[in-house]
């Protein structure tokens, strides 16, 4: 084998345009963290901690484990997991909303909300995590640097939305007992015959 | 009847969705069969054109200039030092195999010729060559390998999660998606490039995140619910996850639409290429995977838990 060529290749995307991409992207997580805020109050603020929690943790892991180059696909990998986390919160929230609404009282609403959003939360991030999992071993270049920052997301970001959550909403409302939350707002579901059984009670 | 709270009936017109969906599908069949996709640079191979300047080059002129003069298409990078730049053209279809290194060569000419007019700087052409694609048939090749093993064993792990009939919706709804995405990139001639292939791959797992967390309700439902049809206890779950599947796509939407207006135009493709998917996936989310696992007949039984449920069955007079 002989070298043909040797060079190297400034990047086909120029400065101007990334600043204008991360621009972007900045003003995207802007927004989404005042809606939570907005829309989820109290709740909003821990898993706004734990979104900000979970990004420091995929770049943490990312630069120091594995020496791994970013490449484009590879930072969608990480758009997609925060994505996920947010959905995760959003599962467990509107899960405390509905306990709430059908009248348990604040600590229990916590804790029911948590357990019955777990399972959803875990069979999504399994499925996807299988997903990439299989894209890793198969896939090659870029489709790889998207598994991996995927795999790596989905771990951090099921840990900061399920246990960095619960630790605030624990250190916030622990060992107070009381029928409201600051969860934003929800509907008293009005007892009829017939609802009770169908919302399991 | 337990539908008395405010419900929506969406499995009412499941018909008519159902139809949409296989009409949207076929059409984007053909449309893939016939229109192909409009691969870029990353892709296809192109003519590699390097040229060296007397003084430093500012990459966005070179590109304004070839915009220009027709070479929309044209990827320009520096190497070596920032006098130095390649310039990435796509190859023509039409010149045949034998002739494409003669081929670069005329493009590299005309190049050349067209910033030396344009240019104060002297320029001189270092080479021009014919160049195969970046990601070639063996990505293309892989990422089909990859899928349908990915498929495989999803369709795995949801038959022990919870029961086949919902494999089959989750990777119907996973198709579903894909296909129609891809068609409406074929459809309006949208540049297919690693940009759009990441957008792909996070369709992917939107989609699945979405028809899961539905059908974990339905799951639930139909253990915890005495009474109602197969039927009630997909429309009873699609409402219960209505607010959350209306929440998660705005906040998808609403980043994406901020990336799409404020992100400039190398994050474009990516932005239009994900809107397309999520409105896609919502939709699924809510006919596609639920209506495949009623039209197989899904019962109670195929969700029971065999030993604990039964006995607490045996108490209910």
């Amino acid at each position: 084998m002989t070298i043909v060529e040797q060079s190297v290749i400034g990047p086909s995307m120029g400065q101007e345009n990334l600043d204008q991409g991360l621009l972007g992207v900045q003003v995207a997580a802007g927004l989404v963290v005042l809606f939570m805020l907005f829309y989820y109050r109290t709740f909003g603020m821990a898993a706004n901690a734990a979104l900000i929690m979970n990004i420091l943790m995929i770049v943490a892991v990312m630069s120091s484990i594995i020496p791994a180059t970013l490449t484009l696909p590879g930072i969608v990998g990480i758009v997609l997991t925060v994505g996920m986390a947010v959905d995760a919160n959003v599962l467990i929230f509107t899960r405390i909303r509905e306990e709430l609404s059908e009248g348990a009282p604040a600590q229990k609403a916590i804790d029911a909300g948590y357990n019955r959003a777990f399972t959803t939360i875990i069979d999504a991030n399994l499925t996807t995590f299988l997903v990439a999992a299989v894209l890793y071993t198969i896939g090659t270049g870029p489709v790889r640097g998207f598994a991996i920052t995927l795999m790596i997301g989905i771990i951090t970001s099921m840990f900061t939305a399920i246990v960095g959550t619960r630790a605030i909403v624990n250190l916030i409302y622990g060992g107070k007992s009381g029928k409201t939350l600051s969860i934003g707002s929800y509907r008293m579901k009005v007892k009829q015959d017939g609802l009770n059984i169908a919302a399991g009670k | 009847m337990l539908l008395t709270e405010k419900q929506i009936d969406f499995m009412g017109v499941r018909k008519i969705a159902g139809i949409g969906s296989i009409v949207l599908i076929i059409v984007s069949i053909v449309s893939l069969a016939f229109n192909s996709l409009e691969f870029g640079l990353d892709f296809t191979s192109g003519t590699s054109v390097r040229l060296s300047y007397s003084e430093a080059v500012v990459v966005q002129d070179v590109n304004q200039t070839l915009r220009d003069n027709g070479y929309e298409d044209a990827v320009v990078v520096t190497f070596g030092s920032d006098r130095d730049i390649r310039i990435l053209l796509p190859v023509d279809e039409t010149v045949a195999i034998g002739e494409q290194a003669a081929q670069a060569v005329i493009v590299g000419e005309s190049i050349a010729e067209l910033l030396q007019s344009s240019s104060g700087s002297e320029i001189s052409l270092l080479g021009s060559d014919y160049v195969s694609a970046k990601v070639g048939g063996e990505l293309v090749e892989s990422g089909g390998i990859g899928m349908l093993v990915a498929l495989a064993i999803i369709m795995v792990y949801i038959a022990m999660r919870f029961q086949f009939k919902f494999s089959v919706g989750a990777v119907v709804a996973l198709a579903h998606d894909l296909i129609i995405t891809l068609g409406i990139f074929s459809l309006f001639r949208i540049e297919f490039n690693l940009n759009t292939l990441a957008a792909l791959l996070a369709i992917i797992g939107y989609s699945l995140n979405d028809t899961i967390v539905v059908s974990d309700r339905i799951r639930e439902n139909f253990r915890r619910l005495r009474k109602g049809t197969p039927l009630e206890m997909v429309n009873i779950s699609l409402n219960q996850t209505l607010s959350r599947t209306l929440i998660t796509s705005l906040t998808t939407l609403l980043v994406l639409f901020s990336i799409l207006f404020i992100g400039g135009e190398s994050t474009q493709g990516f932005a239009v290429a994900l809107i397309i998917g999520v409105v896609i996936g919502t939709y699924s989310s809510i006919y596609i995977a639920s209506n495949v696992i009623l039209y197989m007949n899904v019962t109670r039984e195929d969700l029971m838990l065999p030993v604990k449920e039964g006995a607490e069955l045996d108490d209910i007079p």
